[in-house]
């Protein structure tokens, strides 16, 4: 109501102030005519006795006959009344001059809305001011937006007395869907400041009290630009209103985070709207197979759940969802990313210089953000494909202070898989279901509380080898602060537990069941502070606890002679306290720099057994066993992380970037190249494993090439990793109760250059990259004496010399789009048999040196067509399809190479998991029309 | 095409697209290694050195490796050339040649591209006795087979050693005497023959090594002991426990370097028909190209102190027996259908005067891989 009140108030003050300019001519009262008069009489007289002028043309006036009733008559209602009967209108304007013309209105002054100065009321800093601007400038003129600038005075003299700085706090969002304008730009041109708002769509700027011309602009709106006059401290919330219809077609497909200004290295983000031609399997829109197709990321395979990052094993990268961690990201083994793709909103990887308020990884963080639920309307958005059904509700609780998101999708081909009668079908399942819910509650403009919980699951079998169970269950909440004038604080609760079950039925002697759980419990705070213009410091603290259970290991099926083994689970506390600081230096020259000091400790229940020193960590060699109680302190590890980057433009459209980050990592994954199915079994570094820790140097070179049209960029890297877990030679793979004899610590170093050529704008976008790199690993431990391939080097699992990808969108209309990818890389090493000899007349397998050949590479083309439904702006439920091919050629791309023994030979198999191309048709819904 | 129709159709491309095919990788630079077979003990002479060369992976088959000149030095001076008898095999000629307790050996072969090989000195170690071998029955379960296999467990219990660390490698020979399922009465080549020694080829010894690598250390036991270490299984699917067999135990006490490679070995074989699970690695042996030591020879110079033993085993009582038995053909009409190629047929006759005929295998044991003469060593 209140809202009203203003609003009318405006409208109110607005125009009257409108009417009192006309009031000058309107105001003139002529009296004193004697009746008959004629035309031009009366014009005369009054020109004569009043300052106003006429204009009219005087051989299609029509004849009028004057007659004044009254004694004196407002001399614009008298003329509009004499002629309008004969189609004529009256116009004035502030001059004096009064026009009368036929169905024709002058307009004599431009519209007023470009010079409105509004006074900020001191004491009341929650004046929104965007709005009510908007709304008594109601409908025409879009085409002049654009050029607006506005005027605005910020803060007070009162207030502003004795600083020489102040700070401007605001929130941008679109006037579409009343949703916040994230990574939108607010630029100072004077001082060259820029700020980009944040995922609620804030922003603050510290700036020296003064005049300035900010302009904030955002993917797919109309830029805003104001001159401001900085008093004090104060709020400027702006509205971007959508770029619907433009008069070139450009469809702005890149972020604006711009790679060339941006201090981050080795950074990529996506958002929803990039990818949404791009082809994936079985149409089901991935963001996260989006990211293989960037430079750097690969798999080792289509059916793996996991991304190997610039030569890294897949351990060591941090998968997110709005902080909350997620260890499987995948459905039906990588088919599908396990994030509903209506649900997200984008998602940032950060490969080189990971920011202080990250740890726990050697390699990279990958961080997905979820879509905040709208809170002005309720909306609902969705699809249809033939492998699963998605929904996506959101709406506000109470409008504009809390609202809510949930989203859902599942798999329905259990139920028919069912009806088929073929027993390999019949047996067979690929059921995946997963659900995000985000609860929004702001309790007042400085506090917001989130509450986010996210859970997957799956239940998959890949040929009639094996079947997975698996899910992600998680949730958090999380407290933001905003306080002071320019600084934020967090606090937020995380949970996560990951499980695993599977059971093998290859061979059923051996068949087997176990099942794995990894829990994950997190405090985390942090505190950004701005304490000067050129400083942003990030302060924090984060402590997790890990809870690993391997379950137990059980025969399958009657025939399986496997002997049961149980293990017992494990328990680690990681805890981290970090300071950084963001520091311009010059002009062009930006410096970043953290230091962030974890310390881990591996607690009890747990029985430890010790070995020889010296001696090969094997069951021979077992001196002790100890029995440490709950919660007793095993072994405690620290290390102290850096991370030191620098941006330093040369042009404006060239820069060079360099960091060096150390790293720790105090968990990994047991994995192994020759099993057909993965293994993702999580373990904690304990009394006997050592913590990872990792050195990351890299170097840059960024530059956007014909007006930002081009994205060119070119990243060398260097990484050396100590204390990589492997598997020794000839190490039981299903071994576990003495893990540690199976393992060996070694060096990995792996290096390489990535170049990504990159089109934003156009018709024809997309992007192609090439990497070349290495990861070489070296297990040799001259202690104890053992070795992997003879203590030389050999290259890691997941090396693959040669990657490229080719993205390519054809937008044909606005309604239908082409898209295509094609991937290449180098096939993963493997160790094969080579030779067969004889000793004592008994058969014996030779290998090859570790890893020393490759399985045949990987090469696969995707198509997609999409088809958006009508473009009226003014429509209930929007709606496409989307018609793709996946793998268009056919290949089959071997996922694995493996061998058994069969009457004497050795007979070697190549499991692939897609041998033909995969045709798909999907439908996508939503409420709202195209753009919404 | 009914909607439920189409979602069948792409959910089974899924499924039946994931697909496992025969697939052989490209290791066309693939060179053939060499492989050393030898061993020197100090049992009684001549000893054996197998020199072969390993084949390709699809074409398994034992390549001998002629025309070497090998030799066996000592670290006393003592040489000691070895001659070729076969095509690879290569055995010490002077008797008085005898590996002495105590004494190093080491292996000197130059190849017919004068390649010098050579292994390090390795000290023959005293022998450490077998005290006994015995057999237990055993029942195991077993997919496919619709009845437990039954066969004979052979277990060893060693003496106890003087040292605390010992490492023992066994090979076994087996011996088995066999009976085939008919004697000869008769035989039909277009006329009848009678015939006079009906059991001359019914009964035949065979001897074969046993196809497996035993090891095993003492060196977390609180007493050098071994005690029923279990050697290999005998089931009774074959004929070898169908009448008397006899099993040859060399045991020889080896070093922990010769212990690492035969374990090793034995560690990466596979069953035939189960998947392999152990991470893979290529190993080594002891010999190595003296110019090229990056070069890979496979197969061990093995010296070791050698106790052997030998036991019989007589047909286990109350034990099912499933070898495949003949089946006689007693129609003696189709007989004289048969081709002449099959000539002479055997043919057998019962107490009742019953005749019957059968594949010439199932009377004649020499066709089983048996030999007639009876071993001299068989009780």
């Amino acid at each position: 109501m209140r809202k009203h009140l203003k609003y009318g108030l405006m409208g109110g003050f607005l125009l009257g102030w409108h009417f009192f300019a006309m009031a000058q001519v309107d105001q003139v009262v002529v009296s004193g005519f004697p009746d008959g008069i004629s035309w031009n009489e009366f014009v005369a007289a009054v020109e004569n006795a009043y300052p106003v002028r006429f204009y009219y043309d005087p051989d299609s006036l029509p004849e009028v006959t004057l007659s004044i009733e009254q004694d004196s008559v407002p001399l614009t209602g008298f003329l509009t009344e004499l002629f309008s009967p004969y189609g004529f209108e009256v116009s004035t304007d502030r001059a004096g001059n009064v026009f009368i013309f036929k169905d024709r209105r002058i307009r004599s002054a431009l519209p007023e809305i470009c010079h409105i100065t509004l006074l900020q009321d001191a004491k009341d800093e929650t004046l929104p001011a965007g709005n009510e601007r908007e709304a008594t400038v109601s409908g025409f003129l879009d085409t002049y937006r654009e050029f607006i600038v506005e005027n605005v005075i910020i803060g007070s003299k009162l207030k502003g007395f004795g600083s020489t700085q102040a700070t401007i706090r605001g929130k941008v969002t679109n006037a579409m869907d009343h949703s916040p304008a994230v990574q939108a730009n607010v630029y100072v041109e004077e001082t060259r400041s820029l700020a980009v708002t944040n995922d609620s769509g804030q922003y603050q700027l510290v700036l020296p009290l003064g005049k300035y011309t900010l302009s904030v602009s955002s993917l797919g709106s109309f830029d805003k630009k104001y001159k401001l006059t900085l008093l004090s401290d104060g709020r400027l919330d702006v509205v971007l209103d959508h770029r619907v219809y433009a008069l070139e077609e450009v469809e702005i497909t890149s972020d604006r985070f711009n790679r060339v200004k941006g201090t981050q290295m080795g950074y990529e983000r996506l958002s929803t709207k990039e990818i949404k031609e791009i082809p994936v399997v079985l149409g089901e829109k991935d963001l996260i197979k989006v990211a293989l197709l960037l430079p750097g990321i690969q798999t080792v395979g289509e059916a793996t759940s996991g991304f190997n990052v610039r030569g890294s094993p897949v351990d060591q990268n941090l998968f997110y969802i709005n902080s909350v961690p997620v260890y499987n990201t995948s459905h039906v083994f990588g088919f599908f990313s396990s994030f509903n793709p209506e649900a997200v909103s984008d998602f940032s990887i950060y490969k080189s210089h990971i920011p202080v308020q990250y740890g726990g990884r050697l390699s990279s963080i990958f961080s997905v953000a979820s879509r905040q639920g709208d809170l002005k309307k309720f909306s609902f958005r969705g699809g249809i494909s033939p492998v699963a059904a998605r929904l996506l509700v959101e709406g506000p609780f109470k409008e504009d202070k809390s609202s809510y998101m949930l989203a859902v999708r599942s798999t329905y081909s259990d139920w028919v898989l069912n009806l088929i009668k073929e027993p390999d079908i019949h047996n067979s399942s690929a059921f995946f279901a997963d659900g995000i819910a985000n609860l929004t509650f702001r309790l007042d403009d400085r506090n917001r509380i989130d509450f986010f919980s996210y859970g997957s699951y799956d239940d998959a079998q890949i040929a009639t080898l094996s079947a997975y169970t698996y899910g992600n269950a998680g949730a958090s909440l999380a407290w933001n602060n905003q306080f002071g004038q320019r600084h934020s604080a967090a606090l937020s609760l995380i949970y996560n537990r990951y499980r695993l079950g599977e059971k093998n039925t290859e061979y059923a002697m051996e068949a087997y069941e176990r099942s794995f759980t990894l829990g994950h419990y997190e405090l985390r705070s942090s505190v950004t502070l701005r304490p000067s213009l050129n400083h942003t410091v990030d302060v924090g603290l984060n402590s997790i606890l890990y809870q690993a259970a391997r379950g137990d290991l059980l025969p399958y099926g009657d025939a399986s002679t496997l002997i049961p083994e149980s293990y017992e689970p494990e328990k680690g506390i990681e805890t981290a306290i970090y300071a950084g600081d963001e520091w311009k230096a010059a002009p062009k020259l930006i410096l970043n720099g953290g230091l962030r000091y974890t310390v881990y400790t591996y607690l009890g229940p747990k029985t430890v057994f010790t070995y020889k020193p010296g001696y090969p960590v094997e069951a021979i060699n077992l001196t002790d066993t100890l029995h440490y109680g709950n919660n007793a302190l095993i072994k405690t590890y620290n290390g102290l992380d850096y991370r030191l980057g620098a941006t330093y433009l040369l042009t404006g459209h060239l820069s060079v970037k360099a960091s060096y980050n150390r790293l720790h990592q105090y968990l990994f994954m047991l994995s192994n190249t020759i099993a057909i199915s993965p293994t993702d079994i999580w373990k904690l570094c304990d009394y006997h494993i050592k913590p990872l820790t990792g050195d990351q140097y890299t170097l840059g070179l960024y530059s956007s090439l014909l007006g930002e049209m081009f994205e060119v960029s070119l990243e060398g890297y260097y990484k050396n990793i100590r204390n990589l877990v492997e598997y020794k030679d000839g190490a039981d793979l299903t071994e576990a109760d003495l893990i540690e004899t199976e393992l060996i610590q070694g060096d990995l170093d792996s290096y390489g250059i990535e170049f990504m050529l990159k089109k934003s704008y156009g018709k024809l976008n997309g992007w192609v990259n090439y990497t070349w790199s290495r990861a070489l690993v070296q297990a040799n431990n001259p202690v104890t004496g053992e070795m992997n391939n003879f203590g030389e080097v050999y290259p890691a699992n997941f090396d693959k010399p040669h990657s490229a990808n080719l993205v390519l969108n054809y937008r044909i209309t606005k309604r239908l789009s082409f898209s295509s990818n094609i991937v290449y890389s180098t096939g993963r090493p493997v160790t094969y048999p080579t030779a067969v000899y004889y000793l004592n007349e008994t058969q014996i397998t030779h290998y090859s040196r570790r890893n020393e050949y490759r399985i045949p590479d990987y090469f696969r083309v995707d198509l997609s067509m999409n088809i958006e439904g009508n473009l009226k702006a003014r429509k209930l439920l929007h709606g496409s399809f989307s018609f793709s091919v996946y793998n268009l050629t056919g290949r089959n791309n071997a996922y694995s190479v493996y061998f058994t023994t069969e009457t004497g030979m050795i007979k070697a198999y190549r499991l692939s998991i897609f041998g033909v191309p995969i045709f798909s048709v999907s439908y996508n819904f939503k409420l709202g029309n195209y753009d919404s | 095409m009914t909607v439920k129709n189409i979602l069948i159709v792409f959910l089974c491309l899924i499924l039946v697209t994931a697909c496992i095919d025969e697939y052989w990788p490209d290791i066309s630079d693939y060179e053939p290694l060499m492989v050393v077979d030898g061993t020197l003990t100090n049992g009684t002479g001549p000893y054996a050195v197998r020199l072969s060369v390993t084949s390709d992976v699809n074409h398994p088959k034992y390549e001998p490796l002629p025309a070497c000149t090998v030799t066996i030095e000592d670290d006393a001076g003592n040489i000691e050339s070895l001659t070729e008898t076969e095509p690879g095999l290569y055995v010490t000629v002077s008797e008085n040649f005898r590996g002495v307790v105590g004494r190093q050996y080491r292996i000197w072969i130059i190849t017919p591209e004068s390649k010098t090989y050579s292994s390090p000195f390795q000290r023959l170690l005293a022998p450490v006795g077998i005290d006994t071998v015995y057999t237990e029955v055993e029942y195991r379960e077993i997919p496919d087979l619709n009845h437990d296999l039954a066969g004979l467990q052979f277990y060893l219990d060693t003496y106890r050693a003087e040292n605390d660390s010992n490492y023992y490698l066994w090979k076994l020979e087996e011996t088995f005497l066999f009976h085939t399922d008919f004697f000869i009465d008769y035989l039909y080549m277009g006329y009848w023959e009678q015939f006079s020694n009906r059991d001359s080829v019914h009964t035949c010894w065979t001897t074969q090594n046993v196809y497996e690598f035993f090891t095993a250390h003492t060196l977390n036991l609180t007493n050098p002991t071994l005690i029923r270490y279990p050697l290999h299984y005998v089931d009774t699917e074959s004929r070898r426990l169908q009448v008397k067999y006899s099993l040859l135990v060399h045991q020889y006490t080896i070093d922990a370097d010769a212990h690492s490679f035969y374990d090793q070995v034995r560690n990466l074989m596979v069953d035939a028909g189960k998947l392999y699970t152990k991470q893979p690695y290529q190993i080594r042996g002891n010999v190595s190209n003296d110019d090229d030591p990056g070069e890979p020879v496979l197969g061990y110079f093995l010296v070791g102190g050698l106790d052997s033993i030998r036991i019989f085993v007589k047909r286990p009582l109350d034990v099912p027996f499933y070898y495949p038995v003949c089946e006689l053909i007693t129609d003696m009409r189709s007989l004289y259908f048969m081709p002449r190629s099959y000539w002479p047929i055997y043919v057998t006759e019962n107490a009742q005067g019953q005749r019957g005929y059968a594949s010439d295998a199932c009377f004649d044991c020499t066709l089983n891989g048996g030999v007639l003469e009876e071993p001299d060593f068989w009780e």
